[in-house]
């Protein structure tokens, strides 16, 4: 029975293929049978897409006239979808031209035969809140970390309503699903943690043992603010200062290059750094390969899969307390936890490092590779997913 | 003289207007160019004559048309050349009536002298320094300078490329001046003439009554929601200053729409308490918010050299700043002020505690040195003669005295 459930993902974008907890999330649910439906934003679908996974675009609120026949279609070909929608949002008191917004915003997925509406992130929700009733369907959300983490400081109170429709709650962190918790979310809504997983056949070497002069420190990820990129190069400073020899890599790409850019200029870095752009899986992982230390500074991180991936490859890692980073990495045992937005805690985890025999790192990487193949794999993700839709 | 402004938009900002208004007050004809943000915005200076780019497509093909009617009256031989730069610099038709409504007006106008304002304006038009008969004046300021030819190659290679051909260069700061050089602007050509305040802003100070209650602390930082701004670090440094102070109050007035990384921070840190963010106010209201304030924090990575702290040192507000751009230009530290390393919200803390354990007489001597600085330096009278006289002598082709 379960081999024939109808799950529609709501996505604000085709995912792309840095994207890959999506990615790999959709192919575990073909794989175990289910059919799966992406509703996305924008136009184009992606080529990471498996194919037999249809995709439905929202329409355009730019072109007026598909505005007014989008309207009109759903109108005459799901009365019965389209009124019990208008009423929910009525009886949740919604004023008329949110109501009419949302059902436009809706348009492409209130006709479809779904059993689940799963969020793919929890913003995906709000404007969709009643959806998933008047369709006679269920509701889950996945909590990620930007939607959790940040949308609700400029936007307080956003999920009041969907707290209170939604079926089944699906959470990458403990630490996560706690701020849900304070954000309104009832405790006795159903929830599960699934972690984000790796493939583990991919990304694993054989482990090298003595640190590179220079040492070789990478981190891969977006150029953006909330991956505090300026502390991590504040603390690179003190470590030039104290006369280390080192070389450190970034890989990825984003809005923040500018700023990153004038911090390696100002602190004096800019030989010591380089900044490699986006790069393939492939590249990452021969990068990963190339590094001793993995850096991973950020101040707001749902769970973060590039430490997943530096873990099972055996590179030392040093995290942020950063949300889910402290349940990636166990502090001490698969890696270290330092305090984030502290600059000289990471210079003094590095120093540690240097200043450490052999044998102590080893088992640190040791320690990570197994519990990655074991905690993170994919596998396990798409057996914890399969259940998820069957409560 | 029949001076030439390009502002990039029109009104432009404050520390400019002023300029404008300046130059206008003295009996010089003053024509402004710029695209309108604003509609109906008009000058103090009545003298100002605006050549406002219009915003809508059908202005622009109106305005467009119209520029490029005269320009064939007027000079007839010229039109063609100009014409086929401004076609090349175009990708399509479109671009090519917005670029004309932006590049003709300055050769329609005799103009004796072109000053343009943000140097990215000089690589996005080269048409300017290339065709214009007049001395071409560029202001170096800030953040296109300092750090956007660092990650911009192009823009860079632009600065290379033109910086030789400028009559004369106004710079902000000596800091800024020699970062110029490194593009090519020549040394004897560049006059540093500092931002500068209206006179009234000094005068306030002996209206007011400042006392200093250490129990209410209240400390402010004005500017716009960008990284440069260094905010995030003011932030980290009002984290610090709450495990040792009690009782501060931190505002932000920051216009723009990147604040999701301040609201984040101030939750973040558990300093909802003690920090007000404000997505940005008028002028006049922000000098008076600044002037209900004890501290003025100006936490910046890059500046040029911030007019928000000239306005807060005039008005008698003691500043902590960090050393980034020109700002050791205009502050010495303990002498006028506070002067910190940029990215080292410690030694934020460290100066606003200093602030709390100083004298009351203390705090007064800052104060009235802030002031004398002020006075002596950064006065908009001065700093317009200092203009005039960079124009004239770029118009007569000699060299200018740096300071």
């Amino acid at each position: 029975m379960s081999q024939k459930l109808n799950i529609g993902f709501i996505l604000p974008a085709s995912p792309a293929y840095s994207e890959t907890f999506i990615i790999n999330k959709l192919n575990g649910l073909i794989q175990s049978g289910f059919h799966v439906s992406l509703f996305v934003g924008g136009r184009k679908k992606t080529n990471e897409i498996p194919k037999s996974i249809p995709v439905y675009f929202q329409v355009d609120i730019n072109y007026r006239l598909q505005l007014f026949y989008t309207f009109i279609a759903i109108f005459i070909l799901h009365p019965i979808r389209f009124w019990r929608l208008v009423l929910l949002e009525r009886a949740s008191n919604r004023e008329w031209d949110d109501v009419f917004k949302h059902l436009i915003l809706n348009a492409h997925i209130l006709g479809k035969s779904l059993d689940w509406i799963h969020f793919g992130f929890a913003t995906m929700g709000i404007g969709r809140e009643n959806l998933a009733s008047a369709m006679n369907a269920k509701s889950a959300v996945s909590f990620r970390g930007y939607d959790i983490g940040l949308y609700p400081h400029q936007h307080p109170d956003c999920y009041n309503l969907l707290w209170g429709t939604i079926d089944k709650v699906h959470t990458i962190s403990d630490d996560l699903y706690q701020r849900a918790l304070n954000l309104g979310l009832n405790s006795k809504t159903p929830f599960e943690k699934i972690t984000p997983a790796i493939n583990t056949e991919f990304f694993n070497s054989i482990i090298q043992e003595d640190l590179h002069n220079p040492l070789r420190i990478l981190t891969v990820g977006r150029l953006a603010w909330k991956k505090g990129f300026e502390y991590c190069l504040k603390s690179l400073q003190l470590l030039k200062i104290a006369g280390i020899k080192f070389e450190y890599r970034i890989v990825g790409e984003g809005e923040y290059k500018e700023a990153i850019m004038y911090a390696l200029h100002q602190l004096n870095l800019t030989k010591n750094v380089l900044l490699t752009g986006k790069k393939s899986p492939d590249i990452v992982k021969q990068e990963l390969e190339w590094a001793d230390i993995y850096i991973q500074p950020s101040i707001q991180e749902g769970f973060c899969n590039a430490v997943l991936e530096a873990q099972a490859m055996g590179i030392l890692c040093i995290v942020t307390n950063a949300e889910g980073l402290s349940e990636n990495v166990l502090d001490g045992k698969t890696g270290w936890v330092v305090e984030k937005r502290n600059p000289i805690a990471i210079y003094e985890r590095i120093i540690n490092i240097i200043g450490s025999e052999n044998i102590e790192l080893n088992e640190i990487r040791k320690n990570a590779v197994n519990r990655v193949d074991n905690k993170f794999n994919i596998e396990k993700q798409n057996k914890l997913f399969k259940n998820f839709y069957l409560y | 003289m029949k001076i030439g402004i390009y502002t990039g938009t029109i009104p432009p900002p404050v520390f400019i207007n002023n300029l404008i208004n300046g130059l206008a007050n003295k009996n010089d004809t003053v024509i402004v160019y710029g695209k309108v943000s604003e509609r109906n915005y008009k000058f103090s200076s009545s003298a100002v004559v605006q050549r406002k780019v219009p915003i809508t497509k059908l202005g622009i093909l109106l305005y467009s048309i119209y520029t490029l009617s005269k320009l064939i009256i007027m000079q007839p031989q010229f039109c063609v050349k100009i014409v086929k730069l401004v076609m090349q610099n175009s990708t399509n038709w479109i671009q090519f009536f917005k670029r004309s409504c932006k590049v003709l007006p300055p050769f329609l106008d005799n103009l004796d002298i072109f000053h343009i304002q943000w140097a990215k304006s000089l690589v996005n038009y080269p048409e300017f320094i290339e065709l214009l008969t007049c001395p071409v004046v560029l202001s170096l300021r800030g953040a296109h300078i300092n750090y956007s030819p660092l990650s911009d190659k192009k823009l860079s290679q632009g600065y290379m490329k033109y910086f030789p051909d400028i009559a004369g260069f106004h710079a902000v700061s000596m800091a800024i001046a020699r970062e110029a050089e490194k593009y090519g602007a020549v040394s004897k050509k560049i006059k540093v003439i500092p931002p500068a305040v209206k006179i009234d802003l000094i005068k306030k100070i002996f209206f007011q009554n400042h006392t200093y209650k250490n129990d209410e602390l209240k400390i402010i930082s004005v500017g716009r929601c960008h990284w440069k701004k260094g905010f995030t670090f003011a932030l980290d440094a009002m984290a610090i200053l709450k495990k040792k102070v009690s009782n501060f109050q931190y505002t932000i007035i920051a216009g723009g729409k990147d604040e999701e990384n301040l609201l984040f921070q101030i939750h973040d840190l558990g300093l909802s308490e003690n920090v007000t963010f404000i997505n940005g106010l008028p002028h006049q209201r922000v000098i008076k918010k600044i002037s209900e304030s004890n501290i003025f924090l100006l936490p910046s990575v890059e500046e040029g050299i911030s007019n928000a702290v000239l306005e807060a040192m005039a008005l008698g507000i003691h500043v902590i700043s960090t050393n980034c751009g020109g700002m050791a230009e205009v502050i010495e530290n303990k002498i006028n002020g506070f002067l910190v390393e940029v990215r080292e919200p410690l030694q934020i803390s460290t100066a606003i505690q200093s602030f709390i354990n100083s004298s009351n007489n203390e705090k007064m001597e800052l104060v009235n040195h802030a002031q004398k600085t002020i006075r002596e330096n950064h006065l908009l009278n001065r700093q317009i003669n200092e203009m005039v006289t960079l124009y004239s002598s770029t118009i007569n082709g000699i060299g200018v005295d740096k300071n």
